[in-house]
């Protein structure tokens, strides 16, 4: 039972990493109709920063992170800026624009490789990757940390959206551009903010979870794929339903990896992701648009 | 006038055939083509074993080649990637004529290697220790820098028994490697009076190897063999720790001190294991010392380094050999070479030793009675 309710727990925690790329994904999606397939590599520029800042510069973690956050915002605007809006103001077919992302995301990934050499790293964790017990009940604090990362964006995002000028023009972008162009909302600089809402998130998401295995150039494709099943599970239009969705992948690959043989584990996530799909196309949480 | 174009053309062809022959003149260079992942998941290993190359062959031409023959060497990225590795043996047999191979850094990149070159006759000299590639046709042209996966089992499980132990675990890694060592481990566990009472693959994440791990843990073993790579030998290390569980663990040197790169030595403090070198016993420092001298920087990796230089010193003494006794160097007689004049050869690792010749496949340096035991402590290896 406690081997059961520590793999529960771990779950959690990875979920909560997927769920945070889906909110990241879901975040520039419900602005522009895009998927941003470079949207990875700010997980991995998080995670191999966080090494680079903390461990090798001796930077204090909670410094690190804001600079971190800093270069999240750059990169995230920058992606948008070369690459995103000038494509869209000239009405380039969507297939086109996330192509072009996955161009950009090459790129990061080669030149992070050649500064890197390719090579792996783990950041260090924030918290101890230790087992502790609060009552009966096994934690690492690590995963914890992925948890609270994951519960504070998350409510974060929701409030910013639902409760803030800014949420509501965001939205309104994401229904009806034209319209909002007319009431004076400039929907690039809308657009702009999502991307640099989805960077900072995406970056967040490397710092928690590069401790948990270990980081270097190619790291971000991986979790990119995950955190897109997420929010496909969990419902494509709804930013917390790819929170959710993260947490079922998370508990069913770990459970599955404790219980069953490895490759069951992936297996078992591809298998959930269709059932969701027959079952509920559009998602757990999902609506009919 | 026909007849003496005829002559002609036979002279041109005789000329031509005996330019491209790997062995036509006795001081036309050795060509020798280099495949090792230089980028990817074994650019670690790559990088340290073409560094050896280097400075073997280096050294070699400094002195005046072999026979007069100078070592003409070029490096290809392999990517750590079979597919890759395929094309660019096929183009230095093909197109470059290299008299023999010098590749790959894994076992998946020199069985590509090697099933081409074999086919077509040329000897392969990698690291890969699967045992397909040493099995007939492939085992023929084949020669090991390190064990198998035979001797690596069989040289582990001595020690397990002689450090007291009876029930075992393994984890192993999740490919075809680890599941062809766990299959040899199940076998000739009963040979050494071990149980294996349990035994998992595991992943490179530590969430999911904690998840692995439990089940190994639910069997309670009195040690754990693993038989994982750096990446997974740091995920098991971390899963160790979340799941609070204390127990004697035997790993491979060659991919503990890789994973100490990754996540330093403090969650390897107390491990033992088995290694082909001990990196702080005089005779490697020396070896470094020779090595950082000349280009001015340490190997990558020094288990990676010494393997391939001291199956690369083998290699010379048998090419030197050969020229002594008058016999050419073509690839057939390079490879017949290799069986018949590979010992008498001094070498540093495991332990300071003058080698054994190879015989009949497989050929391997190593064999699992001369594998060290290793423990570390306050983070340096010494012996137990």
């Amino acid at each position: 039972m406690e081997t059961f309710l520590l793999l529960l727990f771990i779950g959690v925690g990875l979920g909560s990493i997927y769920g945070l790329v889906g909110l990241s994904l879901v975040s520039v999606h419900n602005a522009t109709g895009l998927f941003n397939l470079a949207q990875g590599e700010t997980i991995m520029l998080g995670a191999l920063l966080a090494y680079g800042l903390v461990s090798v510069a001796g930077i204090p973690y909670p410094l690190s992170i804001l600079l971190i956050l800093i270069g999240a915002v750059v990169l995230g605007l920058l992606i948008n800026w070369i690459m995103v809006s000038p494509l869209l103001k000239r009405e380039t077919p969507h297939v086109t624009i996330v192509i072009g992302t996955y161009a950009v995301s090459m790129i990061i990934v080669g030149i992070t490789g050649e500064i890197t050499d390719y090579g792996f790293v783990a950041p260090p964790p924030i918290l101890s990757m230790n087992q502790y017990k609060i009552g009966f009940f096994p934690i690492v604090p690590q995963y914890g940390a992925a948890i609270i990362a994951a519960l504070i964006l998350s409510v974060s995002y929701w409030y910013f959206i639902n409760k803030t000028y800014s949420g509501w023009a965001l939205k309104a972008t994401s229904i009806n551009a034209d319209m909002c162009k007319l009431l004076g909302i400039s929907s690039a600089k809308m657009i702009a903010l999502s991307f640099a809402i989805a960077a900072v998130i995406g970056a967040l998401a490397g710092v928690v979870s590069g401790p948990l295995g270990h980081a270097n150039a190619e790291m971000g494709f991986p979790l990119l794929l995950k955190g897109f099943i997420s929010a496909v599970v969990g419902g494509m239009g709804n930013p917390l339903a790819a929170m959710v969705g993260g947490l079922f992948i998370g508990i069913l690959h770990i459970i599955i990896s404790g219980y069953f043989a490895p490759g069951y584990a992936e297996l078992a996530v591809f298998l959930f992701l269709i059932l969701t799909l027959y079952i509920r196309p559009h998602g757990l949480l999902g609506v009919r648009e | 006038m026909k007849k003496r174009w005829i002559v002609l053309m036979v002279f041109l062809g005789l000329a031509v055939f005996l330019a491209a022959s790997p062995d036509c003149n006795a001081k036309d260079p050795i060509k020798v083509g280099i495949i090792r992942a230089l980028t990817g998941a074994a650019a670690d290993g790559g990088r340290s074993q073409v560094e050896a190359l280097k400075f073997v062959y280096d050294q070699v031409n400094k002195e005046g080649g072999i026979g007069g023959r100078k070592i003409e060497y070029t490096i290809a990225d392999s990517k750590t990637d079979p597919d890759t590795s395929k094309k660019l043996a096929t183009r230095f047999i093909e197109v470059e004529n290299v008299l023999f191979i010098s590749g790959g850094t894994g076992s998946s990149e020199c069985m590509a290697i090697n099933k081409y070159a074999a086919m077509k006759k040329v000897p392969v000299f990698g690291h890969g220790h699967a045992m397909g590639l040493h099995k007939p046709p492939m085992g023929r042209w084949y020669f090991a820098s390190e064990a198998n996966a035979v001797e690596t089992s069989k040289s582990i499980l001595p020690i397990l028994k002689q450090d007291g132990y009876n029930k075992i675990g393994m984890i192993s890694v999740n490919h075809i490697t680890g599941r062809t060592s766990l299959d040899l481990v199940k076998k000739f566990a009963p040979d050494f009076g071990l149980e294996l009472v349990g035994s998992v693959p595991v992943d490179l994440g530590a969430a999911e190897a904690t998840a692995e791990v439990s089940k190994v843990k639910a069997t309670n073993p009195e040690a754990i063999w693993l038989f994982t790579f750096s990446r997974s030998t740091a995920a098991v290390a971390k899963a160790l720790k979340a799941l609070a569980w204390d127990v004697p663990i035997y790993a491979l040197t060659l991919t503990a001190i890789p994973a100490t790169k990754i996540i330093g030595t403090e969650p390897f403090e107390g491990w033992r294991f088995i290694a082909w070198s001990n990196n702080d016993a005089p005779e490697v420092v020396a070896v470094v010392k020779e090595y950082e001298k000349r280009y001015g920087k340490k190997p990558t990796e020094v288990g990676y380094f010494m393997g391939t230089y001291a199956a690369t010193l083998v290699q010379i003494h048998v090419m030197k050999t050969m020229v002594e006794k008058g016999i050419p160097i073509t690839r057939a007689s390079l490879r017949d070479g290799m069986e018949k004049y590979s010992g008498g050869v001094q070498v540093p690792i495991p332990k300071p030793r003058v080698t054994k010749a190879y015989g009949d496949p497989p050929h391997m340096l190593i064999k699992a009675e001369d594998f060290i035991a290793l423990e570390m402590k306050n983070g340096k290896l010494s012996t137990y």
